[in-house]
């Protein structure tokens, strides 16, 4: 069955593990699975956007209005994510603000924790708010945030088996595996523990 | 990800990039040798091979051109040879290129070149499928990662069957593609460099040869054009309106039919170069319409539009001749959909999106691209304004030509001193056009090391030589830092020799040239001021390296005292505005500083008007930051 997860950032958030990590999952359990990275000058804190993808015959980029997720690892980078969302699909946000020069100098030019709540509930979508950072933080690590993120994403969906995805940190992180398992357990149990599902 | 690149065997499923399957394709292929400039979006290419200890020699040139004469030279030794560059580097390389497939190849030669449709990184946005046209070389352009793959080996074969290079052109979506792709057999080639005098094949003396080498180029790609029929593929059902698609555009095509159940006519074509005439015309003759799906410019289309051109019964193209598709920026399956919906004369539905009042474009954050907190880059060019203000000239109205890499942040707020970027060492060529047009001294240029290793030494060349009196600004922070870090060919403890910049400019007769670290803002400034009232070519090298590759040692520990911070309301130009550092954050109405970014430069201690920015432990050592 195909499923379609937009996820959106800016550079250094570790986009790019978060989907490695969530397809190689995908892909040990038997999925054909891709995902294309839309980086641009990341590396100097411009957005960055995953197209994740598992399903049968599937192209890089999703079509607008057939993502079932979106997810942002960075508060402000979901309204590039909300043009791809279905109608009955899924949106989960970090808390964590990267406050860029412009909206430093005049704070309204970043938006609120209310006003994207309140853009969601008039479209009458779920939107969850994640404190990734903080949960990172207690894990271990604030550098794990983005694993946090994919721990409430399977959570959210069940996707794929949580086993697949500790199988898979466990082999493409030899030193760092722990930490990011830990971080997965927190961000799926912040889910969990809420009532979400 | 890309340990299986080396490894894994025949037969199993892993998830690639177009990047990763074109170095498990040189594996597969038994290459000997690769080599290559940076350039988005094929720069890992090589990266990956030399991580994964690929027992093949794969390193980077001194720039493309350099990079095709060697990968050349190779080939014509009888080895298999692959050699990568960003489309704009292939202009650099083209001459070579151009020379290269009139005399042929004897080992496979492989030029993989990466274009950017829709201009995800900058410079121009060019369709290097052109260049195959104009090489007369065959190119092959795959449509997702696994072809990537089995072209890349295919491309090798075909090379060494025609006897000519083979283009493998991917784009940036492409190469940043992961999908599933099951490996190949690694082939063992037992290779020995050999090479025959052959004149009339190896030089270009004289009108006979080179028409010779002209009529063989274009053999080779008629040759190519039958031995690559197989991967053009014509799927006939019998529908009125046909499409003919192309790499990525084909993926989407696909996707578009699927999932509005339509079985069309329709032809993939994978090789840009020869185009597959013969597919063309049969898909023509069955159809009354037919859409072209290409990203940039109509090159396919041009083929199928002289195709149409010898039939009695001519069908309707669509495309870029009338518009329908653009030839700026790249496609995506919702355009195909939209596109589709034209010849059809029924407008395939989107899909229910949810729908917001709010205008989510206008609350877009604009993220303004700058420095990485503590750049050094950030220091010196801080340093020139302040010079320039010293010495009474207007920043606004100073010429200061700028060049290729992190250093062009500098025409970015806050500073906006960067005039120009055009290519790879062009500052100084063009700086040297402005003095000799008369435009008003000091006129500045600015590059970085990656830059003047690349392609500005026969630049100041000229310009010593023509006795200009110019200013040459090297920010050399060690690594070609915006393309991932490669080492320069001055980079320190690298892997390369050194060969600094400062002996390299003497040799090349500048009249001074003088090394500063751009921590030190006042010696800086002062040495800024020193060039910039000199006559001749002077050369001032700011060294210091890239912090996103190398941390700052010490941690200085800055901090904001709230008791002499006067906010926002009672500051002039507070340093968040002044410096745009991202480790200097807005808290409440105030600053502070974020320890986790902060890289301890030192700029904003040395900025802040009220003294309010402080060091806390001097000389304390740095954490190592990340995991
Ligand atoms: C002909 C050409 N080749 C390659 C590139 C890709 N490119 C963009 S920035 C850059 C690195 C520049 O390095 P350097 O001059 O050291 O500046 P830094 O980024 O380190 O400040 C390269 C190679 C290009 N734009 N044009
Ligand atoms: S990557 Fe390096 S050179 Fe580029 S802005 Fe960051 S610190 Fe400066």
């Amino acid at each position: 069955m195909e499923f379609n997860i937009v996820a959106a950032g800016i550079g250094g958030q570790g986009i790019v593990l978060f989907s490695e990590v969530l397809s190689k999952a995908m892909l040990a359990e038997g999925m054909n699975a891709s995902f294309y990275v839309h980086s641009g000058l990341a590396q100097l804190g411009g957005s960055v956007r995953s197209h994740i993808r598992s399903g049968g015959r599937i192209c890089p980029k999703i079509s607008h209005g057939c993502a079932d997720i979106i997810l942002s690892l960075e508060m402000a980078e979901i309204l590039h994510a909300v043009p791809y969302v279905k109608r009955e699909g899924t949106v989960i946000i970090s808390e964590a603000m990267r406050i860029p020069y412009h909206s430093a100098m005049d704070p309204s030019r970043y938006p609120t924790k209310e006003t994207l709540d309140k853009l969601f509930q008039d479209a009458r979508i779920k939107a969850v708010f994640i404190p990734s950072e903080d949960i990172a933080r207690n894990a271990g690590h604030v550098q794990t945030a983005n694993i946090v993120m994919l721990g409430a994403l399977v959570a959210t969906s069940n996707v794929v088996e949580t086993e697949s995805v500790v199988t898979v940190i466990g082999s493409c992180m030899d030193q760092n595996a722990q930490v990011n398992v830990e971080a997965f357990w927190k961000g799926y149990e912040f889910i969990t523990g809420q009532d979400y599902v | 990800m890309s340990s299986h690149i080396l490894t894994d065997s025949s037969g199993k499923k892993v998830i690639f990039s177009g990047n990763e399957a074109v170095a498990r394709g040189c594996i597969e292929s038994g290459v000997s040798f690769v080599t290559g400039y940076p350039g988005t979006p094929t720069t890992p290419v090589i990266e990956i091979l030399n991580r994964e200890k690929a027992g093949l020699k794969a390193r980077w040139a001194i720039n493309e051109k350099v990079a095709i004469d060697t990968a050349a030279g190779h080939s014509w030794a009888g080895l298999r040879t692959l050699v990568t560059m960003k489309m704009s580097g292939l202009n650099v390389a083209s001459d070579t290129v151009l020379s290269v497939a009139a005399s042929g190849t004897v080992g496979g030669l492989v030029i993989y070149v990466g274009d950017d449709p829709n201009v995800y990184y900058g410079m121009v946005e060019q369709d290097s499928r052109y260049y195959a046209l104009l090489a007369s070389a065959p190119m092959l352009v795959p449509a997702n990662p696994q072809e990537v793959l089995d072209f890349t080996n295919y491309a090798f074969d075909l090379s060494e069957r025609i006897g000519g290079p083979v283009f493998l052109r991917s784009t940036t979506v492409l190469s940043n593609t992961y999908g599933r792709v099951a490996l190949g057999e690694i082939r063992r080639l037992r290779q020995k460099a050999y090479f025959t005098i052959d004149i009339d094949k190896y030089t270009k003396a004289g009108s006979i040869r080179c028409k010779q080498q002209h009529e063989d180029a274009l053999r080779r790609v008629r040759e190519a054009e039958d031995l690559t029929e197989d991967l053009n593929i014509l799927t006939k059902t019998g529908s009125k309106v046909g499409v003919i698609a192309s790499s990525l555009a084909w993926d989407y095509l696909e996707e578009v039919l699927e999932k509005h159940d339509l079985d069309l006519t329709r032809l993939k074509v994978s090789t840009a170069h020869p185009a597959p005439r013969g597919k063309i015309r049969r898909l023509l003759e069955t159809v009354e319409k037919v859409l072209v799906l290409e990203e940039l410019e109509p090159i396919i289309e041009s083929t199928v539009h002289s195709e149409v051109s010898r039939l009695e019964n001519r069908p309707l193209v669509f495309g870029k001749d009338d518009g329908l598709v653009p030839r700026v920026g790249d496609l995506s399956p919702d355009q195909v959909r939209e596109y589709l919906s034209v010849p059809l004369g029924v407008e395939l539905r989107s899909y229910p999106a949810i729908e917001v009042d709010d205008n989510i474009e206008a609350m877009k954050v604009q993220r303004l691209l700058t420095f990485c907190a503590g750049c050094p880059h950030r220091n010196s060019y801080y340093a020139l304004i302040e010079a320039m203000k010293d010495l009474g000239l207007d920043p606004g109205k100073t010429v200061v030509t700028g060049d290729i890499g992190c250093t062009i942040l500098g025409m970015n707020e806050p500073f906006n001193i960067c005039w120009t970027e055009v290519t790879m060492g062009n500052s100084i060529g063009l700086a040297t056009g402005f003095l000799e047009a008369g435009m008003k001294k000091p006129v500045v240029a600015t590059l970085g090391d990656g830059t003047f290793y690349h392609a500005a030494i026969p630049a100041i060349l000229d310009a010593v030589t023509t006795e200009q009196d110019l200013p040459v600004i090297i920010l050399d922070n060690n690594w070609a830092a915006m393309t991932g870090y490669q080492d320069t060919f001055g980079t320190i403890n690298g892997a390369n020799v050194r060969i600094p910049i400062e002996k390299v400019a003497k040799g090349i007769g500048a009249r001074s040239v003088k090394v500063v670290n751009p921590y030190r803002i006042g010696k800086t400034v002062r040495a800024f001021k020193s060039v910039l009232t000199a006559s001749g070519v002077n050369v001032l090298v700011l060294r210091a390296p890239c912090v996103a590759k190398q941390a700052r040692k010490w941690d200085l520990g800055v901090q904001v005292n709230k008791g002499r911070c006067p906010g926002f309301e009672g500051c002039d130009r507070t340093c968040i505005e002044a410096l745009a550092c991202p480790a200097i954050v807005r808290d409440g109405d105030q600053v502070k500083v974020a320890s986790e970014t902060c890289m301890s430069c030192g700029l904003c201690i040395h900025y802040c008007p009220d003294k309010a920015v402080q060091r806390n432990f001097f000389k304390l050592k740095r954490k190592s930051v990340g995991i």
